[in-house]
């Protein structure tokens, strides 16, 4: 009976470790990514960026196809942010980096390679294009969930992007 | 001479089973820039392989993997051939793009599967009642039949699995879009 009991525990335990294996649970301050000093996360509002970066050196914005409102792109040195109209407010959809120091929490910046990067985050990613993404679980079924991403050239990062849990419609 | 008969008529059947396979799906022209028309081949083949309707999980494909993001700067004045390449090769690699970058996907993959696609420019009704909103959705001729294909409509306005402008008709596209 003792030896029953051993053997269900020594493979409960072995297929708990199997499932875990190999993907590490994400949490928004591991999302983060750290650009001239400033660390935007998925939570990051516009106030935030501009706050720290200050005004873009470039501005632009259209009807939005898919919101009701504005959506509105914000241009940096090697940074793009895009928001997108929720009532009266802009909200962040997304921070894309392709130049500069841009660093994200567990270190990866550009060059890195898809090895370093599952070293850093796990292999709870999907890879879909170039894109290489990481997402968090989303809190309703109608909204895109937050996401690290890293756009990948001949396996190395070539750019990395958060994107903030947003409405899909 | 028997022997090298039946070896001549097996090596054309080979052949013809070989060229078939591809009319289903890669019949049509390729857009002539060689990064982008070996993306394309490589999903209409990885998507179309083994379906006897091929259209339907293309679009299938359009509806879920691409995502909204507004495009910086100034929208698109005209499709020249150029523009639509460009637009097509970000969207099927980033996955990202606004409609014009999906119409312009669309377009190309309607047309490498052998279809007459032009990307049509007007707008769609937001909401019962709502704003009309400029837009970029694709029209083709399918089978002699000229239908349109809307996928970023589809992924964010259709209601449920449903899907309504997917080789939808003149008159019932008419119900939520209007163009010159």
């Amino acid at each position: 009976m003792k030896r029953i009991i051993v053997l269900v525990l020594i493979f409960t335990l072995a297929a708990a470790l199997f499932a875990c294996g190999g993907s590490t649970k994400l949490t928004a301050s591991d999302l983060a990514l750290q650009i001239g000093g400033f660390t935007a996360t998925p939570e990051t509002t516009m106030d935030d960026v501009r706050a720290a970066l200050g005004e873009a050196d470039e501005y632009a914005e259209a009807v939005s196809c898919v919101y009701t409102g504005m959506d509105k792109t914000f241009t940096y040195d090697n940074m793009i942010v895009y928001t997108y109209p929720d009532g009266e407010t802009d909200r962040l959809m997304e921070i894309y980096c392709d130049g500069g120091d841009a660093v994200t929490a567990k270190g990866i910046t550009f060059g890195a390679s898809v090895e370093e990067i599952e070293a850093a985050y796990g292999s709870g990613y999907t890879k879909s294009g170039t894109l290489l993404t990481y997402e968090l679980p989303v809190s309703a079924e109608n909204m895109e969930p937050a996401s690290l991403y890293f756009e990948l050239e001949n396996d190395r990062v070539t750019a990395i992007g958060i994107t903030a849990e947003h409405r899909a419609e | 001479m028997k022997k090298r008969i039946i070896s001549l008529l097996i090596a054309v059947l080979l052949l013809l089973t070989a060229c078939q396979g591809k009319q289903d799906y890669l019949s049509g022209t390729p857009t002539g820039d060689a990064a982008l028309d070996e993306s394309v081949e490589a999903l209409l083949t990885e998507v179309c392989e083994g379906s006897d309707t091929p259209l339907l999980p293309v679009y299938d494909w359009l509806l879920t993997e691409l995502k909204y993001r507004a495009a910086p700067g100034e929208g698109v004045e005209e499709f020249t051939d150029e523009i639509t390449i460009s637009l097509a090769a970000e969207a099927l690699s980033k996955r990202r793009c606004d409609c014009d970058g999906e119409a312009a996907l669309t377009a190309v993959l309607l047309r490498r599967m052998g279809y007459d696609a032009e990307i049509v420019r007007g707008q769609f009704l937001r909401g019962e009642g709502g704003e009309w909103v400029d837009h970029a959705w694709v029209r083709a001729t399918v089978d002699g039949v000229v239908c349109h294909f809307d996928p970023l409509y589809d992924a964010h306005f259709t209601a449920g699995d449903t899907v309504s402008c997917f080789m939808a008709s003149d008159g019932d596209m008419a119900a939520t879009h209007r163009w010159q």
